[in-house]
């Protein structure tokens, strides 16, 4: 039905697709599966006609397929759910399905109840039991999502595409959409899949395509392929191999806390951590690590107890006092939280660093000349690809994002680096690299804590795992002597048993 | 149209130059005519480009009109009072910052919306000023040497046309070459990942508050100078040109940013929109019809520029 070939695409220097090719077939499901920066976007985009291709061809039953805008494209029959939610919060699910489109009409005025009526049908026909008079923002993401895609298929939908539909989701909201999936393709429609589970991928697809670096490296069916190839077909060409999971460091102490309490109302904890160990911190959403690490960053005050880095107490709030420790903290949220995306990667990378780029030692002026050379020295010891320096941020792909947010703060003189989802949304190499730069930072010396929901991670990156549970450390242990099920338990049980503690 | 959305207002000043050019040959291509707009322009500059300074924290100050009327006022009074000329100006800037520091102070750290913020100060401010002028224009005893620094000539270039340069250079410096003003622009960009950072945000919007209103005030100083007199409103209609030129500026140069040399570019055209419409006698309501047209379609060409890419 759709077929594309020979596909490129370029921004500025760098080519983001570079020969794609991708056939995708009436009534069934195509997982489209790559690291990010992979080149995944840029074809949904030329797909949808946000973007056009420089090179290569698209064809749509066999007839050149250009569009223009996102209109050409849904006119063809095209339609995209992108991974954010685009909903009104205090509009009902109907009201939603109806943004965007020519409302029904009657005597000029608007048929509320057609309306109501046809999204309802389109509820019905996919079985799904939705209160559509609920303002979406009450929803959770699952029951949101699902909005979303039945929006997409109020109307005759040819080929939908799914932009990580299920990242957000429960187990059990998934199952729903798969549920969707399946239907919609034994209705004749062509369904292409974006996702990073490849156990989902496994148990919908019926056919793959995997991109690295903007070019197709294989196609084919599901059924003929298994797990490990798919892996092996992702990871592409060569990436830093992971070293061995390092020795507990015995250095001098780094971070202490003691009696120490991130918010009102949670149980103080102590802890300290010493000069080259790599410590995980594992937990649910809601588990205190994030906000363990603000506090530790003094983003955000602690209510008691005491911190002190390499020996020296420090207030209670105050960032720059932790600068000034050698403490360096990468947020969980780079978009939001962590880098200026409007602005050029220069300046994102300068500004933890602008006193070290002085003209003069004692005055805070600027040399452009040295920020320059420091800064791209910098960015390519840590592997970050872009096209020019006073590029925007936001032209890096995800995975280079990340490691440009984190390199930005290695320097010698810092000793603890605070990490927040030091991975989350990157690819695998980036990942890699990343992991890679954490086991270099610890064997200068430095000590490393990071905080992550992904146990596969705890576990290959940590020299120690803590695990968290309602504010509190429920596990704290070497990573030789530490099985999964440990984990998992410690994240779950103590949560319970702190929630009865707290009523 | 790369060449269109990157230098866009730049040649949309040099058409406009060029067209009054042709229109009055005599009249305002005369160089004598051109200096004279440098000078017309250069205490508009000056707002503008303190303005830039809150833009750069995505801020707004609404009270920078009363805060020249009021330096104007307050530089007469104390004069009045038989100050000399150092202490006064001394004083007044100094009241300009502090009045600035205070907006910043409440924005920054009681997170009170800076439009609500400045506009009461600028209330407050205007009933200040009402209060210390009663009312009336203020002549006093302005001494010779403090009109100086508002008019004449130095090598040929009008005195209020070196302040604006200094201003210029000063802001310049401030927002490319130092470290508070990179972390303006930071800040500005994405408050959270700022202050995750390090950039202390109270302080740093506190600065650019304050240096925002000590420009506003030094420019009433350079009116009062000017003039001879000073007026309890004299200084409100800068507000609203203020804002014009920046935007204007804003949308002078590819990467959205507010900065020195697009205020000025952006001050330019306004000026030069004055000054050549009064030379072909159209009437001034025209005038603001025809600048408030200029200001939306620079947005619009530049839109249209930033959508080819």
């Amino acid at each position: 039905m759709l077929e594309v070939a020979g596909l490129a695409k370029r921004f500025g220097g760098v080519k983001a697709l570079d020969g794609v090719a991708l056939n995708v077939a009436a009534g069934r499901v195509h997982a489209l599966l790559g690291e990010n920066g992979a080149g995944k976007s840029t074809l949904l985009k030329c797909l949808s006609g946000v973007h056009q291709p420089d090179g290569g061809r698209m064809l749509l039953d066999g007839r050149a397929f250009a569009p223009q805008t996102p209109a050409h494209s849904e006119k063809a029959g095209l339609r995209f759910v992108h991974q954010e939610l685009n909903l009104v919060p205090n509009f009902t699910a109907y009201e939603n399905a109806w943004v965007g489109r020519r409302y029904p009409r009657r005597g000029g005025l608007i048929d509320w109840r057609g309306m109501r009526a046809r999204f309802s049908g389109t509820c019905q026909r996919y079985g799904l039991d939705i209160d559509i008079d609920q303002p979406v923002g009450r929803m959770s993401i699952g029951r949101q999502q699902i909005v979303e895609i039945l929006r997409a298929l109020m109307d005759e939908a040819r080929i939908l595409v799914l932009d990580e539909p299920t990242a957000a989701l429960s187990e059990k909201e998934a199952a729903v959409l798969h549920r969707i999936v399946r239907q919609l393709a034994s209705y004749g429609c062509a369904v292409i899949f974006v996702s990073h589970r490849l156990e989902e991928v496994m148990a919908i697809a019926d056919d793959y395509t995997v991109l690295v670096n903007g070019a197709t490296v294989g196609s084919g069916r599901i059924a003929d392929t298994d797990r490990d190839r798919l892996v092996a077909l992702m990871a592409g060409g060569e990436f830093h191999t992971r070293p061995a999971a390092q020795a507990v460091a015995t250095g001098p102490t780094v971070l202490a806390l003691s009696d120490f309490a991130a918010a009102p109302g949670r149980r103080p904890i102590d802890l300290t951590v010493a000069a080259g160990e790599i410590v995980g911190i594992y937990g649910i959403v809601g588990s205190g690590r994030s906000s363990l690490l603000k506090s530790i960053w003094g983003a955000a005050p602690h209510s008691r107890g005491g911190i002190s880095i390499g020996g020296r107490a420090l207030p209670a709030k105050g960032i720059a006092s932790r600068i000034r420790a050698g403490v360096a903290f990468a947020p969980e949220d780079r978009r939001s939280a962590g880098l200026v995306m409007d602005h050029s990667i220069l300046d994102n990378a300068l500004l933890p660093r602008l006193p070290l780029n002085r003209l003069m030692r004692a005055l805070p002026f600027i040399s452009w000349r040295s920020a320059r050379r420091d800064v791209g020295q910098l960015l390519a010891q840590r592997g970050v690809k872009y096209g020019n320096i006073s590029d925007r941020m936001s032209t890096l792909s995800g995975g280079n994002q990340q490691k440009a947010l984190i390199g930005r703060w290695v320097r010698p003189t810092c000793r603890l680096y605070l990490l927040d989802e030091p991975t989350r949304g990157v690819d695998v190499r980036s990942k890699a690299e990343i992991h890679a730069l954490c086991h270099a930072l610890a064997g200068q010396g430095a000590a490393v804590v990071f905080a992550t929901s992904d146990i596969e991670e705890l576990v290959t990156l940590a020299g120690r795992v803590l695990v968290m549970a309602g504010g509190v450390i429920t596990l704290d242990r070497s990573n030789h002597d530490i099985s999964r099920r440990m984990i998992v338990e410690a994240a779950v049980q103590s949560s319970r048993a702190n929630q009865e503690s707290q009523p | 149209m790369t060449l269109i959305s990157r230098f866009g207002t730049l040649l949309g000043l040099l058409a406009i130059i060029a067209l009054f050019a042709i229109l009055s040959p005599t009249g305002f291509a005369q160089a004598s005519n051109l200096i004279n707009i440098t000078q017309q322009m250069a205490l508009l500059a000056i707002v503008a480009l303190g303005v830039v300074f809150v833009m750069a924290v995505s801020e707004f100050d609404l009270s920078i009109g009363a805060i020249v009327s009021m330096a104007g006022i307050t530089s007469v009074y104390l004069f009045g009072q038989g100050w000399g000329i150092v202490p006064t100006i001394a004083v007044t800037l100094a009241a300009g910052f502090a009045v600035g520091c205070v907006n910043g102070m409440v924005v920054s750290a009681w997170r009170v919306p800076s439009f609500i913020m400045t506009l009461a100060m600028g209330t407050i401010i205007g009933g200040f000023t009402f209060w210390l002028s009663a009312g009336a224009t203020l002549f006093g005893n302005i001494p010779p040497a403090f009109r100086d620094l508002g008019r004449g000539y130095l090598a040929g270039i009008p005195v209020p046309t070196l302040w604006a340069l200094a201003a210029v250079l000063f802001v310049t410096l401030m927002l490319d070459w130092t470290e508070l003003g990179r972390r303006m622009l930071a800040l500005g960009g994405n408050r959270e990942a700022a202050r995750l950072t390090g950039v202390p945000v109270v302080p740093t919007t506190i600065k650019a508050f304050g240096l925002c209103s000590a420009m506003a005030a030094a420019a009433g100083l350079l009116l009062t100078a000017k003039l001879g007199s000073a007026h309890p409103t004299g200084g409100n209609g800068f507000l609203l040109q203020a804002y014009a030129a920046v935007y204007l500026g804003i949308t002078a140069f590819r990467d959205g940013q507010p900065s020195a040399a697009g205020t000025l570019l952006g001050t330019a055209i306004i000026a030069v929109v004055a000054n050549g419409l009064t030379i072909l006698g159209i009437p001034n309501y025209m005038q603001d019809v025809l600048t408030g047209l200029i200001i939306i379609a620079s947005v619009l060409v530049r839109n249209v520029g930033a959508r080819g890419r």
